[in-house]
């Protein structure tokens, strides 16, 4: 297992390596001058323009600049922002918890809310409750998370004036973005865990379990459950990665100072180092997500776990269960 | 058991069992005024072709089946004195895996793929015999042991066995509560052939070492021959002709079961070809009131088949008949 | 444990009557479902309605009023005014064929891109498939809309600039896609056959591979197309998708999200209809995928 994880994040730098040139190169060939946009007027003289070039390093050759900067990635010097001349790498590691907090509640509001209902609907299905939740979640998995975030600002600030509608502070900060941010997938949870659930129910394994006597309440949770919590899994994790990229969006319409509004912004003044470490971090972070969804399902599913550990234990297996299958195994050799 | 003085004694009578499911719309007659008894420690053989109702008629009897396409189910299912069908599903609980249990046909699929073997056994014990789930435990790490299954590998999961060892396990469980009636549906079709033999010797020593009693459904007459008493000829959803294996094997009557015999290679004789029952099986959601469902595919059908449904006949002592020319045919087809 | 016979009622003797998986089935299936007839008509109602708003509304798309600026909704106005008095109604209607239309040609652009790398990967192996997957690998590295908006940001906004942007999001999930099913095809034994009798590479193909790995691939480009429209939304909401005066939706909500306070009937109805036409397209979506993989069907 060990040895697997290990081998995935070593993995990993290769990609990573790729990712940061290939944002590099893109950025270096972007339409669009940071010094002009920087400098504002277009009063400035030819030598003011130079001069700020230099300074920001940018007037150097490609090769140069690219070697310059993936030095500085491998230091983990993420580079200074044009714009504001503070360090990109102390700048995203303070904004980065706002977004973590918000993708890990959102996910967490999904998981808490969508698994049940889902649940519920496969328990139900058919009947009313089922046809309700299912249109209602057709609906909501429709909608697109900034509109329901300018809504629920137009609902519970302007009108009701419950909660604030933009910036960070307290919990209440947090309300509605999680909730913008998560409806949609949490629509879309809740029809999976339902279908999975439904399939998993009608297996043989759950008749099974009630030929044993088992009551119902024990089938569901202990047998149908872990089994139809599998797929789940993996859609979680992608979920978590499409929130970490969400933010953009949401943190937008919330004006919340974390990763993605941070990315959105300095895409406008074509900021470089931010773009640049902004993206990369998030690259990382999705990477780093990704695995620890792989090895969630591991734990899930003993089968994938034995496929991770290696084949030691498969020979081992095969060797024991000799005996019982020689017979056959000689029969398919003739 | 209190009842070992009681052999013979009949403890579990089927009788007019009627199961319907609906499919996309339509009635599916799965399962038509089946009735039958099974004595204390004896075997009973179910046989017929795939889609015939044998399962439907194993799952009627336990309750399991599936409540999302289940029409309706009716007669009664008498055990130890009591109507399965009327007991609440509570009650009926306490029947499952106790009293009753089953040995399902592929066990690829029966066992859950994320539990070790050892709980899926020891969750029956635990639930049945008031006991802590470390003793529960002991006891099915006893049961793995009775069926071949070495302690070692108590705390592996399925996959990581192969498929006649799943089907030790899913034996395990089946009797892991000494159960009084033990239904096994085709428990060997979906293994090895090689394995196949293991698995039925097994089944059967451990049902005489325990005194069971057995439905044991199956298509494969040869089986029949080795293990059951009694036989019933399911077609159609019908038991069509019912008896002692003895009745059945040596003076079968239906000419659907005749049928059955003539589809087997006879060792004895120097036949080319084998004779297979013309035709398929009949569609299951049109009710057979007022004629005989073999018709169509009956190789004596006469106007009064089409015309109306043959009763149950008594031909001899035990051994009963649904068919209109039952005993003409028999005089025919005997060898 | 039953094997049924086909189902007598009419409209499932009409279905049996095409071979499952044919274009004619697909039609057929689809055109029995309620929920994804309506999705089909509304689309359909909102494309040609955004094609003859010149002809139909007394507005136009771009018609400047000052005097009625944010005006609320009334007769003459049934969706209000924007910030300089444009109809919001005729501009919906108008803006209806960028979202639709990037769906349908991202997802389209990317099935093709997706298709070819991947059968080129599975079918050449080697060093040219883990060329391709290891640059898509790099590509899934990012979250979707993260990648577009990168995309985005390098080639500066635009109509044909997003549906690049969406398309190259959507390419590596159809180039695993042809991979894996070019991968088991490739070990079938009537592949070798068609070789056997001197057919070309790229005959083979064209000719056997896709038309074997083309099911999944339809399901997918069905799905994506709702998919592609929301993150082209959101990205013109963002600023670096279509940008304003063009009256594509997320871009009018982008402009309203500054009046909320005020006027808050301007983010109403642009957002109101990115949803229903998502909708739309989920729910024609959906009778797709039943109608060719029976397997996901609830």
């Amino acid at each position: 297992m060990i040895k697997y994880i290990a081998k995935r994040l070593l993995q990993m730098i290769p990609v990573l390596i790729c990712v940061a040139i290939l944002i590099f190169t893109l950025m270096f060939f972007v339409p669009g001058d940071p010094v002009q946009i920087m400098l504002g007027d277009y009063t400035s003289t030819p030598e003011q323009i130079a001069e700020t070039r230099a300074r920001l390093g940018i007037d150097k050759p490609y090769w140069e600049q690219l070697v310059i900067y993936l030095n500085g990635i491998v230091h983990l010097d993420f580079g200074e922002s044009f714009i504001l001349g503070n360090d990109v790498g102390e700048e995203l590691l303070e904004r980065f918890p706002r977004s973590l907090t918000l993708a890990l509640s959102s996910l967490g509001f999904i998981v808490i809310l969508g698994v049940p209902l889902g649940v519920l609907c496969a328990l139900n299905a058919g009947k009313l409750l089922d046809k309700i939740l299912m249109v209602l979640t057709l609906i909501l998995n429709s909608m697109p998370t900034f509109w329901l975030g300018l809504l629920m600002i137009l609902l519970f600030s302007v009108r009701l004036n419950w909660l604030p509608s933009n910036g960070i502070g307290g919990v209440e900060y947090y309300v509605m973005p999680i909730i913008a941010a998560s409806v949609g997938s949490l629509a879309n949870i809740t029809r999976q865990t339902r279908s999975s659930m439904l399939e998993v129910i009608r297996s043989d394994y759950v008749t099974t379990a009630r030929s044993k006597g088992l009551s119902e309440r024990k089938i569901t949770y202990g047998h149908a459950l872990p089994n139809a919590l599998i797929p789940i899994i993996t859609i979680c994790g992608s979920y978590f990665g499409f929130m970490i990229g969400g933010t953009t969006v949401i943190e937008t319409v919330f004006s919340i100072p974390g990763i993605g509004s941070y990315l959105v912004n300095s895409i406008n003044s074509r900021d470089y180092p931010v773009v640049r470490g902004s993206i990369l971090f998030i690259a990382f972070s999705f990477s780093v997500i990704m695995l620890v969804v792989d090895l969630l399902y591991a734990f899930a599913d003993p089968r994938i776990k034995a496929s991770y550990a290696g084949n030691k234990r498969k020979k081992k297996e095969t060797a024991e269960t000799g005996a019982d299958e020689q017979p056959a195994a000689g029969k398919e050799g003739t | 058991m209190a009842e070992t003085t009681l052999e013979k004694k009949t403890f579990l009578s089927v009788e007019n069992l009627l199961v319907q499911y609906k499919l996309s719309g339509e009635t599916v007659y799965a399962v038509n005024n089946v009735s039958f008894t099974v004595a204390k420690g004896t075997t009973l053989g179910l046989v017929g072709e795939t889609g015939a109702g044998k399962t439907t008629i194993a799952k009627a009897i336990l309750r399991i089946l599936p409540d999302h396409s289940l029409k309706g189910i009716s007669g009664s299912v008498v055990f130890d004195g009591k109507d399965l069908l009327k007991l609440p599903e509570t009650e009926m609980r306490s029947y499952r895996g106790k009293n009753i249990s089953m040995i399902f046909q592929d066990p690829m699929t029966a066992l859950n793929p994320v539990k070790t073997v050892v709980d899926q056994i020891a969750e029956g014990i635990a639930l049945h015999q008031n006991m802590n789930k470390a003793n529960a435990r002991i006891k099915a790490i006893e049961m793995l042991e009775t069926v071949g299954i070495s302690a070692d590998r108590a705390d592996e999961y399925p996959h990581q066995f192969s498929g006649g060892m799943k089907q030790r396990v899913v034996i395990a469980i089946a009797l892991a509560c000494n159960p009084d009636l033990l239904i096994a549906d085709e428990p060997t079709t979906a293994l090895d052939v090689t394995i196949q033999a293991q698995v039925l010797d097994l089944i059967s020593s451990l049902q005489q070492k325990l005194g069971t009693s057995m439905i044991l459904i199956t298509h494969d007459l040869g089986v029949v021959a080795g293990t059951c008493d009694a036989v019933a000829v399911v077609y159609a959803g019908e038991i069509i002709e019912y008896g002692s294996k003895e009745d059945i094997f040596d003076h079968p009557m239906h000419p659907y079961t005749v049928g059955l015999f003539g589809a087997l290679p006879d060792l004895k004789k120097n036949v080319n070809r084998l004779s297979p029952i013309v035709g398929l099986p009949p569609d299951p959601t049109v009710a057979y009131t007022d004629s005989c469902p073999f018709a169509e595919r009956c190789p004596h059908v006469a106007p009064q088949c089409r015309e109306k449904k043959p009763h149950n006949a008594e031909v001899s002592q035990g051994h009963f008949v649904r068919c209109h020319l039952a005993g003409e045919i028999a005089g025919k087809a005997a060898p | 444990m039953f094997k049924y016979k086909k189902d007598p009622t009419a409209k499932a003797k009409r279905l049996s009557s095409y071979k499952p998986g044919s274009f004619l089935y697909v039609v057929n299936y689809v055109s029995q479902s309620k929920s994804a007839m309506a999705g089909f008509c509304f689309i359909a109602l909102l494309l040609i309605l955004s094609f003859l708003t010149p002809y139909i509304f007394k507005y136009g798309y771009r018609e400047i009023n000052v005097r009625m600026q944010y005006a609320l909704s009334s007769l003459e106005h049934p969706f209000g005014c924007d910030e300089v008095g444009r109809d919001i109604m005729v501009r919906i209607f108008y803006g209806a064929k960028y979202t639709i239309s990037i769906g349908f040609f991202s997802t389209f652009c990317a099935a093709i891109c997706g298709i070819i790398l991947g059968a080129a990967a599975g079918y050449f192996g080697g060093l040219v498939d883990t060329l391709i997957m290891r640059a898509l690998d790099v590509f899934q590295s990012f979250p979707t809309i993260l990648l577009a908006i990168a995309i985005s940001a390098v080639f500066g906004p635009g109509y044909w600039k997003v549906i690049l942007a969406c398309g190259i999001t959507g390419i590596p999930s159809y180039a695993r896609m042809m991979r894996a099913n070019i991968l088991t095809v490739r070990g079938s034994e009537f592949i070798e056959a068609a070789a056997s009798i001197n057919c070309s590479t790229g005959r083979i193909i064209l000719k056997h591979v896709i038309p074997n790995a083309i099911s999944p691939l339809i399901v997918q480009m069905a799905m994506g197309v709702a998919s592609a429209g929301l993150t082209a939304s959101a990205l013109s909401f963002l600023g670096f998708g279509v940008v304003p005066p063009t009256p594509e939706w997320g871009a009018m909500l982008s402009t309203a999200r500054a009046y909320i306070r005020e006027y808050p009937h301007m983010v109403m109805f642009p957002g109101l209809f990115i949803m229903l036409t998502v909708l739309s397209l989920n729910l024609v979506g959906d009778a797709i995928r039943d109608a060719l993989d029976p397997k996901l069907k609830n």
